[in-house]
């Protein structure tokens, strides 16, 4: 809350109290610009604003607006009405007057939709809060308009609710899997981890098409739905991301964080911290390309919110968590130069530099990893001999079997509070994972033979039972397990 | 083990070999033994893999001692391949003995060999130098009857061991290979200078040593038949050359899903496996004709 008080004693002075940082208290300079630039009387008194609760540190530059109109009905520019009074104003002054695009604008819509409240916002990012249907969005261009407005002398009209639904389901993606030519195997690979929600790993040379791969896989997820866009809204809208004029964030986010991110960038910091790239992946996918050339220590800090779906940030003056339930797609060169295996260019590396290559990558975050799949380089000539042969799948087709097949999931892990196959807990393989006994003959006779660890055991039953929702069948079949031997883990 | 104990073939080779350590089965020095020695490149490539994936079998089966010098690359192969299939292999060090600064594999397979089969060095706990590789290629080659080569490039250390081989009288094959290839092209100029015999099969090897193949006896696909004929259809094809599952896709014609069960099943009957992300014939049918 914003408390503003022109006393009529005292030397003339613009004070603003309850903690502000630096970009709040330069809110004075940009305040009195902005008021003396749209031809208000700035009043030469002594002027205090309190920001409420006063121990709380305030940031951002959004209450430039606040306390703009406090400065004006205090010094008595219009006269005060009790349905303005109780109304939100949210946004940053430039010094001519005009509002700028500010940062957390659905934020500040989901709080008024909460108390019930009208809300003043710029009109850059007053689509943000359009979308709760239940409120009052005035989009404001500058502050003369807004005292214009409050006078009551030229209304400003209210933004006209955006249905969320509607924007989602006309969401277009830039990628489509029909582009991909060849790569069967990386596509099977592809639509089993969107169907279970497991993370998946591409090891192949560079340019055999991983990073297309994991651009497309947000086309083949489910599209989001209402709440689960407000979700992501919600964390873009906090970091600023939001573009203006934009309502919502409608597609399944993808992001691929270069291999020297800092840490804070990757899973959020700084002393008041804001969301790093998990987080702004959420509900979609986080795309590590070379994982193998990250560091030791970001890879450790995955770990947690790949597990929880949650990353809690603690700093000394507060601690703060963000939604960070992303799939991971990592993508991994054979060898340091990457050419081991290819079919035309020779590998440059020795057998002691693969191993020293691949073992930094084995370890803990292999661990969380149900998918391993090869993507062989393609040989040009070799898919135009045989183009034609088998018609590719949109991704459109591919997601609508995969929304089948997350259905069936939904419905069978309901009351264990969980959405997807990769989500299950041991104790949930064995309630949920039926195998038929030929199935269970199978897998006994492929951990002797590959000598499996029990986690991959269980990564295996569940990446089985994924393909068994995908084909409709009630129990998880050997032909399930057997194609999901062919994504185990690997030397990778 | 002082000069007057070694055998007979190591007193012939020059400089002269002042003493010898040994560990393992000493009995494989006998006189009356056949030894091949193996030597190549440290960057084995797939080929050279596979070139010894393919005569190793024969070549125990023969009762030949395989001979080399425990390097990674070509060397660490022959060794693994020739215990994998029970042969007998003596390992002939760069290093000395009981050099303490091996890596872990390194000192795991060394033992594996030292239990196994025998390990020989001219040092007690000499450090491995520029120079002592040349002189345990010596070793190598004067034990020898003859030395292989499956992949060299043009200045390497398995040119030493085969100069060394001439040197001692003893009999060089080779191995060609891509002409494209650094690591073949030792072995190609070998051939192509007349250096070294050319070999194209275990036949060729044991045929220098008076020898035959022992023939095996055929292994009939006995998994369940299924509807389809995918899996003999996929070991006619994998018979030419390895192949990617997706290349099998687009030859097969049918979707990957399909395909992957029958090779998670052919796989697990070793008719078939994986390297590299490729698909190749595994060691059941590696050794024996291809089912009719």
């Amino acid at each position: 809350m914003v408390e503003v008080d022109v006393a009529s004693k005292g030397f003339p002075a613009f004070n603003i109290v309850g903690l502000p940082t630096k970009a709040v208290d330069e809110s004075r300079e940009r305040v009195r610009t902005a008021l003396i630039n749209s031809d208000f009387d700035f009043p030469a008194k002594k002027i205090t604003v309190n920001l409420a609760p006063a121990d709380l540190p305030k940031g951002g530059a959004a209450y430039d607006l606040p306390i703009a109109v406090g400065i004006l009905i205090a010094s008595g520019a219009f006269e005060w009405k009790e349905k303005d009074s109780s109304a939100i104003y949210y946004g940053e002054l430039s010094l001519d007057g005009s509002l700028r695009h500010t940062k957390g604008a659905l934020l500040a819509g989901e709080f008024a939709n909460r108390r019930k409240r009208t809300i003043f916002l710029p009109i850059l990012c007053a689509n943000e809060a359009a979308v709760f249907e239940a409120i009052k969005v005035f989009p404001v261009r500058n502050i003369g308009e807004l005292a214009l407005h409050l006078r009551n002398e030229k209304l400003i009209k209210p933004l006209k609710p955006i249905d969320v639904t509607d924007l989602v389901e006309s969401a277009s993606y830039d990628f489509d899997l029909s582009e991909i030519a060849g790569q069967e195997l990386a596509k099977r690979a592809l639509m089993i981890a969107a169907a279970g929600g497991h993370n998946l790993l591409m090891s192949g040379p560079p340019g055999s098409g991983k990073t297309m791969l994991a651009r497309a896989l947000p086309s083949v997820l489910p599209i989001l739905n209402k709440e689960e866009s407000l979700a992501v809204t919600a964390i873009y809208s906090a970091a600023g991301l939001v573009g203006p004029g934009e309502a919502i964030i409608r597609r399944r986010p993808y992001r691929s964080p270069h291999h020297s991110t800092s840490l804070p960038g990757l899973i959020g910091g700084g002393s008041h911290p804001i969301p790093g790239e998990i987080s702004l992946a959420h509900l979609g996918v986080l795309f590590l390309d070379e994982m193998a050339e990250f560091s030791r220590n970001i890879l450790e800090a995955l770990r947690q919110p790949l597990e929880d779906g949650v990353v809690v940030i603690s700093r000394a003056a507060e601690r703060i968590g963000f939604p960070a339930q992303f799939m991971l797609v990592a993508a991994v060169n054979p060898c340091p130069c990457g050419y081991l295996g290819h079919p035309r260019k020779e590998c440059r590396c020795s057998l002691r530099e693969v191993g020293r290559y691949r073992r930094k990558i084995s370890g803990p975050i292999l661990d969380r990893i149900d998918l391993c799949v090869n993507v062989p380089a393609v040989e040009v000539e070799k898919l135009v001999e045989s183009s034609g042969v088998a018609k590719r799948q949109t991704s459109a087709e591919v997601r609508k079997e995969i929304e089948v097949a997350r259905l069936i999931q939904n419905d069978r892990l309901k009351q264990s509070g969980m959405f997807t196959n990769a989500q299950m807990k041991n104790k949930q393989v064995k309630q949920f994972g039926l195998m038929t006994p030929e199935a269970e003959k199978l897998l006994a006779l492929a951990v002797a033979k590959y000598d499996l660890s029990a986690r991959s055991y269980f990564r295996l039953i569940k990446v089985g039972r994924t393909i068994a929702d995908l084909a409709r069948a009630e129990k998880v079949e050997a032909n399930h397990i057997a194609e999901a031997l062919q994504f185990r883990e690997r030397v990778f | 083990m002082e000069r007057k104990e070694m055998p007979a073939r190591f007193l012939a080779v020059m400089p002269p070999i002042k003493e010898l350590w040994w560990e393992g089965n000493r009995g494989l020095l006998a006189d009356t033994n056949k030894y091949l020695a193996i030597v190549g490149s440290r960057r084995m490539t797939d080929y050279g893999r596979r070139v010894l994936e393919m005569i190793m079998p024969d070549l125990v089966r023969a009762g030949l001692i395989i001979v080399s010098g425990m390097m990674y690359g070509v060397d660490q192969e022959a060794h693994k391949l020739c215990l994998k299939y029970g042969g007998k292999t003596i390992a002939v060090l760069g290093w000395g003995i009981e050099w303490p600064g091996l890596t872990r594999e390194d000192r795991e397979l060394q033992e594996k060999i030292a239990k196994e089969g025998l390990v020989i060095s001219e040092w007690e706990k000499k450090k491995p130098e520029l120079w002592t590789f040349p002189a345990r290629n010596r070793i190598v080659a004067g034990l020898a009857d003859s030395v292989l080569v499956t992949e060299a490039a043009l200045k390497s250390g398995s040119m030493v061991t085969v100069t060394w081989a001439q040197k001692f009288g003893k009999s060089v094959l080779a191995i060609p290979g891509p002409i494209t290839s650094k690591v073949s092209a030792g072995t190609n100029q070998l051939i192509a200078a007349g250096r070294a015999k050319m070999v194209l099969s275990a036949e060729d090897i044991l045929c220098s040593y008076g020898l035959q193949r022992t023939p095996t006896q055929l292994v009939m696909f006995t998994g369940a038949e299924r509807t389809n004929n995918f899996p003999h259809r996929i070991l006619e094809l994998l018979e030419n050359e390895p192949l990617t599952t997706d290349e099998m896709v687009r030859i097969l014609c049918d979707k990957v899903e399909k395909i992957n069960v029958v090779l998670t099943e052919m796989n697990l009957s070793e008719l078939i496996e994986e390297r590299n992300g490729k698909w190749e014939l595994g060691v059941k049918m590696r050794q024996d004709a291809c089912p009719s």
